[in-house]
């Protein structure tokens, strides 16, 4: 294997291996004060973002190749280092001002590791590359939470997350095992020069293996905790409501969207193949509406408002869930108004820049000097602030599905790609009673979502103690780069789905079995 | 044929008014501040000159230029249907974007001294600017937007801006009422016409003009062939039924269209707003409620040509609406004192005008008159903002009077945009008007004596309210220092008033030599031969055609093919151009001219030669006097016909939501309350809990798939 080759088809993922060891070792030379720090490692990761995006952005589109073993770069990696990337550049930016000066160094690393996990998980093509890519973004997630805020209840929730998440990993690798076990010994996934692969055996299995099809359900549960996805939401609003607000705004994107893509890929190994994995689709479908209507439930009842955005996280999961339901259309036909993956692609970004800028805003301003939690702190923001007013009111409506933000269209595309599935789809029926679910549960959650806004422009403060602002510019940029991004993107959302398409083609059942006839 | 660089242009003209309007936003409270003015002034301005740009190049191809550049994909709506962001560049198209783009300038370099007192920036300086940038840009997307789903983004976009304009001065109850007045009045036509747009939707399964006007061509030359290929049908039958589903449709989506224009264009039943949106400041009745947003219901009807006057019927009832209107409109404005009420009625008379002109088939000349219009109608909206500014905010003309000595230059400007609007011959008003009498002359006669009173009335009121404001003796509000304005303001009403002199020779021969011939307007409308209708010639097409077929199918023939439409419009060439219309024109225009200068003498002779006849006639006619002076007591009909039964109805309907329909929300909504409160119950905050309900879960999946 040529190493060159071999660096320049992992381009955007070498130069964040290489810019978070950098970052991390600037902080190896212990600071002779407690309160000074590597000042220069912040704006080092956010340049080692940058130019893993502009590569992204600069080279093509990467064509199937599985040049590394264990690895298939594929236009889903393309669409993942694009969306990923670009998120994770208003991840750094938002999350400059957050850690304390002597922890820069561990923290920024540690964001980066977590966005090179994102990307290694899009083009993992080996049970174990797929496992090992998945803790790569959550591990550093643990530490993250508890550097981000001085405070038990930060280090509380990593430590929740932190054991349950070995859980949910062992859970995973259960069914990898298992997945192992009952496929003939393979860990590739899908087929590549270097050897057979699962995908090959699910064809070849006929009516369907009890085994194989409790493996895929354990390594799916094990990926519904990332995603938090009911039941495995549990830790999510405890954990989000612990960690600082913009890492809050990480959790809700890195994880969930490294859930998702292992959950296509786990899919597309088994071709997509309805009629066989009824029980897996049955308890998708079950998951998937659970999660969207007690997400939208119980934060209804909550006044904190980090919690509300937690719950509706897990609200987020479910539609999103519809669309990795409906699965990838076939090449060639229709855009992601037909297509789930390009839909749920779509989403998942479109989500992480409306999530973190709602969290973005929390950290920017602060009550009593803590950054604001509860509704109440937000009453009257109007007045005092109105840009992070605005843009907290233009996310919240995103999130809520509104015009003109892309968070409609994202409900749309999800909503379509369901309503669009043929009547010769096994699923058909209940993809549509899914979907019409999830119009309910989104017309709940209007209930709450509303509610934030409402608090902003129509309360005045109760109190006469004002809130300051806080976080510095850095944080502004970030919050107005997600707030315009939301606005762009319903203008101009083909910039994604031209990109989310071709993803979506990617790891489609036609497409497994093209790679298999190679 | 193609217009060089169509795009870039049409992007620019959008681009740049909204950037000046996102820097005076996000600049203006900190940074800018008194200069709010600078960056809107430059984006529209700069989008003038791209404008005039455009209308040279797309002159330079002629009637027949038209390019459709799509700018990006927007998203896609099923299987191989894209909404475009795309333009829609012809003709009309220019024209309307240079006139917009060139009044807004003018409007907005006013609205720079306009909206300040005593040399300080009024509050909320930096947000008139922004709108107004935001205001022309939506525009640009109403008028350059080449489907309907941008028709109707950007009708929606001048219509929020407008209820900002006209609610500027929020905390004053009366603008807040009528902002909320124009947004409600506009919300009942604009439900019309999206449902017109979901009609046309429904039907074709396009939106975007170039295919649905191309399958009405093809529904009127009876070609399934073409149409199956067109709108990728699956076999020829389907094409045939369509073609008589779309036949059939037609009438239906003219008249749902036909709402949003009503409501838009200040037309009876729905002109209601218009007169209550003078609370927003003058530059704003000038540019939105005068010159571009209300005349965007004649545009939408010229645009969609093929829709509407492919019915008889619907072009009767618009033509019927629009003289009706124009009437009406007229009566009122006799008696009103308020000289921004005035030329808000007057506004709706001549917006009638020019539905009379589409009705009769004469949809160049409403959209000369709509350029006309602009002109003057703008012009004498910011001389009575000069006047108002002034007088320290009075507009009603008993209060003051004389002011030709005081304010010479806004006098004089404003005496030319009276003359056009009068009609005086050679002026603006006059070749426009005279067109669309003419027009209803020949189709309605009715209606066109209908347009001929009208016009003595539009004299008589102008120059009543010329005379009371500027004759007589100097009168002004006591405790203001009245003085000329300055030349911020001066300058536009100057511009103004020159396209108010002279903004109607577009519309007259020249070439034809003999003062007789210089004087003819075109009369055969399919040929024409002066600048504006032969530019207009191509866009205008459907209503020429359609009306030839209209003869034809009378004369029992049954036209069809591209052949046939040629035919039709020999037969409409000869009853265009018989003689008896030539002699009919000529008297027209001569008795027109009488009329528009005999209303001028009335108003003379009553309100500066003998003051006591209009006295003496109210007392005699207190009744009709009382009649118009309430317009009819529409507003207090509607109030008890429509809006005291909808608020008894709210009141009754508010009881029952309180008790019975809240209770059963209650009920409903407690169930995610319930699902809400069980789930909380497991959040109960320990390790151990979380996961055992992890375990739990898992144990059920694994469960359920075993016996599954």
């Amino acid at each position: 294997m040529d190493l060159s080759a071999c660096i320049g088809a992992l381009l955007p993922e070498f130069i964040l291996l290489v810019g978070a060891c950098v970052v991390l070792l600037a902080g190896a030379t212990p600071p002779a004060r407690a309160d000074q720090g590597p000042s220069l490692t912040g704006p080092l990761a956010l340049i080692t973002v940058l130019v893993a995006l502009g590569v992204t952005i600069l080279s093509a589109t990467p064509a199937e190749s599985s040049l590394v073993p264990g690895l298939l770069i594929s236009p889903l990696t393309g669409y993942v280092r694009l969306g990923g990337l670009f998120i994770g550049l208003l991840l750094v930016l938002c999350n400059l001002h957050v850690p304390v000066a002597r922890e820069r160094a561990e923290y920024f690393s540690m964001i980066l590791f977590s966005l090179l996990g994102l990307l290694l998980t899009a083009s993992a093509n080996d049970l174990l590359v797929l496992f090992f890519a998945i803790e790569l973004v959550s591990v550093p997630t643990y530490v993250l939470i508890s550097l981000s805020r001085e405070d038990r209840r930060a280090s509380e929730s990593a430590i929740k997350y932190f054991f349950l998440g070995a859980f949910a990993a062992g859970m995973m690798l259960y069914g990898f095992s298992f997945l192992y076990g009952s496929l003939g010994g393979h860990t590739t996934m899908i087929d590549s020069p270097h050897g057979p692969a699962l995908s090959t055996a699910t064809a070849a299995l006929g009516a369907g293996s009890a085994l194989a099809t409790i493996g895929l359900l354990l390594a799916l549960a094990g990926v519904f905790f990332k995603m938090a996805a009911v039941p495995f939401h549990v830790y999510a609003p405890d954990v989000y409501e612990g960690a600082a607000s913009p890492i809050t705004g990480l959790l809700g994107f890195l994880p969930k969207f490294a859930g998702f893509v292992a959950a296509a890929k786990l899919l597309a190994v088994f071709h997509w193949d309805a009629e066989r994995l009824q029980v897996v689709y049955w308890v998708i479908w079950i998951a998937a509406a659970l999660t969207m209507t007690i997400g939208n439930a119980v934060a209804l009842l909550q006044s904190n408002v980090k919690r509300i955005l937690a719950y509706s996280s897990i609200a987020h999961s479910g539609y999103m869930m519809i669309g990795l339901l409906v699965g990838p259309a076939i090449a060639g036909e229709g855009g992601p108004m037909r297509d789930g993956i390009a839909a749920m692609l779509f989403y998942m970004v479109v989500y992480g820049a409306m999530n973190l800028g709602a969290f973005a805003v929390l950290s920017a301003i602060a009550r009593r000097s803590e950054p604001v939690e509860d509704l109440r702190d937000l009453e009257g923001l109007s007045v005092r602030q109105p840009m992070l007013s605005l843009a907290l009111a233009i996310c919240v409506f995103s999130l809520m599905g509104f015009p003109p933000t892309a968070g409609l269209l994202g409900k749309v595309y999800i909503f379509s790609s369901a309503f669009s599935v043929g009547a010769g789809h096994p699923f058909a029926t209940p993809l549509i009673v899914l979907a019409v679910i999830g119009v309910l549960n989104s017309a709940v959650g209007a209930a709450y979502y509303l509610r934030i806004i409402a608090t902003c422009y129509n309360k005045t403060p109760s109190e006469t103690e004002d809130t300051t602002p806080i976080g510095g510019t850095a944080l502004r940029w970030g919050l107005a780069a997600c707030t315009i991004a939301v606005l762009i993107l319903f203008l101009w959302p083909g910039m994604l789905t031209r990109n989310a398409r071709p993803a979506a083609v990617a790891v489609s059942a036609t497409q497994v079995e093209t790679l298999a006839q190679k | 044929m193609e217009i060089a660089g169509a795009g870039t242009l049409g992007v620019l003209i959008l681009l740049l008014p909204a950037l000046g309007a996102v820097a005076a936003a996000a600049l203006g409270p900190r940074v800018l501040k008194g200069n709010s003015h600078l960056p809107v002034i430059f984006g529209v301005g700069g989008a003038a000159v791209v404008a005039l740009i455009m209308l040279k190049r797309v002159a330079g191809v002629g009637p027949e230029a038209l390019s459709t550049p799509v700018i990006y994909e927007w998203f896609s709506a099923k299987q191989g249907s894209w909404f475009n962001v795309e333009l829609w560049i012809d003709p009309l198209t220019a024209l309307m974007m240079a006139m917009v783009t060139f009044v807004a300038t003018f409007v907005v370099v006013y609205s720079k001294e306009y909206m300040r007192h005593h040399d300080h920036p009024e509050r909320g300086y930096e947000r008139f600017f922004a709108f107004l940038g935001m205001f022309v840009c939506a525009m640009g997307v109403l008028v350059l937007g080449g489907n309907f789903l941008l028709l109707y983004m950007g009708w929606e976009a001048v219509g929020l801006c407008s209820y900002l304009l006209i609610g500027f001065y929020y905390e004053k109850p009366s603008a807040a009422a009528a902002a909320k007045k124009a947004f409600l009045v506009n919300r009942i036509g604009d439900f019309g016409f999206g449902l017109g747009i979901l009609l046309i939707y429904m039907t074709f399964g396009h939106l975007d003009y170039r295919t649905v006007f191309e399958a009405i061509r093809l529904t009127n030359a009876h070609n399934a062939d073409a149409l199956m290929s067109l709108l990728n049908l699956g076999s020829l039958t389907e094409a045939q039924e369509l073609i008589h589903t779309i036949a059939a449709r037609l009438p239906y989506m003219a008249l749902l269209l036909l709402c949003g224009a009503i409501g838009k264009s200040a037309q009876f039943p729905l002109y209601v707003w218009l007169p209550d949106a003078m609370e927003g400041p003058s530059p704003v009745s000038a540019l939105i409620h005068a010159a571009t947003m209300v005349t965007a219901g004649v545009y939408m009807m010229v645009r969609c040509g093929l829709i509407f006057a492919a019915s008889d019927t619907v072009m009767l009832i618009i033509a019927i609406i629009g003289g009706g209107t124009a009437l009406f409109a007229a009566t009122v404005a006799l008696v009103q004192t308020d000289m921004k009420r005035i030329l808000a009625y007057s506004t709706i008379s001549q917006l009638g005008y020019m539905f009379l002109g589409v009705g009769v088939f004469a949809a160049s000349s409403a959209i000369f008159h709509l350029f006309t219009h602009a002109f003057f109608k703008a012009l004498l909206f910011l001389g009575a903002g000069s006047v108002m500014h002034a007088m320290g905010g009075v507009i009603d003309v008993r209060r003051f009077g004389g002011l030709k000595r005081i304010m010479p230059i806004t006098f004089v400007t404003m005496l030319i945009g009276s003359l056009a609007l009068a009609g005086f011959p050679l002026f603006a008003g006059f070749w426009s008007k005279d067109e669309i009498v003419h027009h209803a002359m020949m189709h309605r006669p009715i209606l066109g004596i209908v347009g001929l009173i009208t016009a003595a009335l539009t004299a008589f009121y102008t120059f009543r309210m010329m005379f009371l404001a500027f004759w007589g003796e100097e009168r002004v509000p006591e405790g203001v220092h009245a003085h000329e304005s300055g030349r911020w303001i001066l300058v536009p009403l100057c511009v103004l008033a020159l396209g108010a002199a002279f903004a109607g020779y577009v519309g007259v021969h020249v070439e034809s030599g003999g003062f007789l011939g210089f004087l003819q307007p075109d009369e055969d409308m399919a040929h024409p031969q002066t600048a504006i209708h032969h530019f207009l010639s191509e866009v205008t097409a459907p209503f020429h055609v359609e009306h030839g077929a209209e003869h034809v199918v009378a004369a029992g023939h049954a036209a069809m093919g591209a052949e046939h439409a040629m035919a039709t419009e020999h037969v409409a060439d000869a009853v265009h151009g018989g003689f008896l219309a030539a002699i009919a024109h000529h008297w027209l225009m001569y008795v027109s001219a009488l009329i528009a200068i005999g209303g001028i003498l009335v108003a003379y002779w009553w309100y500066v030669r003998k003051p006591w006849i209009p006295q003496l006639l109210r007392s005699m006619l207190p009744d009709a006097y009382n009649v118009l002076l309430n317009k009819y007591f529409v507003d207090e009909g509607y109030d008890k016909a429509i809006v005291k039964p909808l608020r008894m109805g709210g009141v009754t309907c508010f009881r029952l939501d309180e008790f019975f329909i809240d209770g059963v929300i209650w009920l409903i909504t407690a169930i995610p309350r319930f699902i809400g409160f069980c789930a909380r119950s497991l959040q109960g905050g320990a390790l151990q809990g979380y996961g055992l309900t992890m375990a739990a879960g898992l144990g059920i999946i694994v469960v359920l798939a075993l016996l599954m």
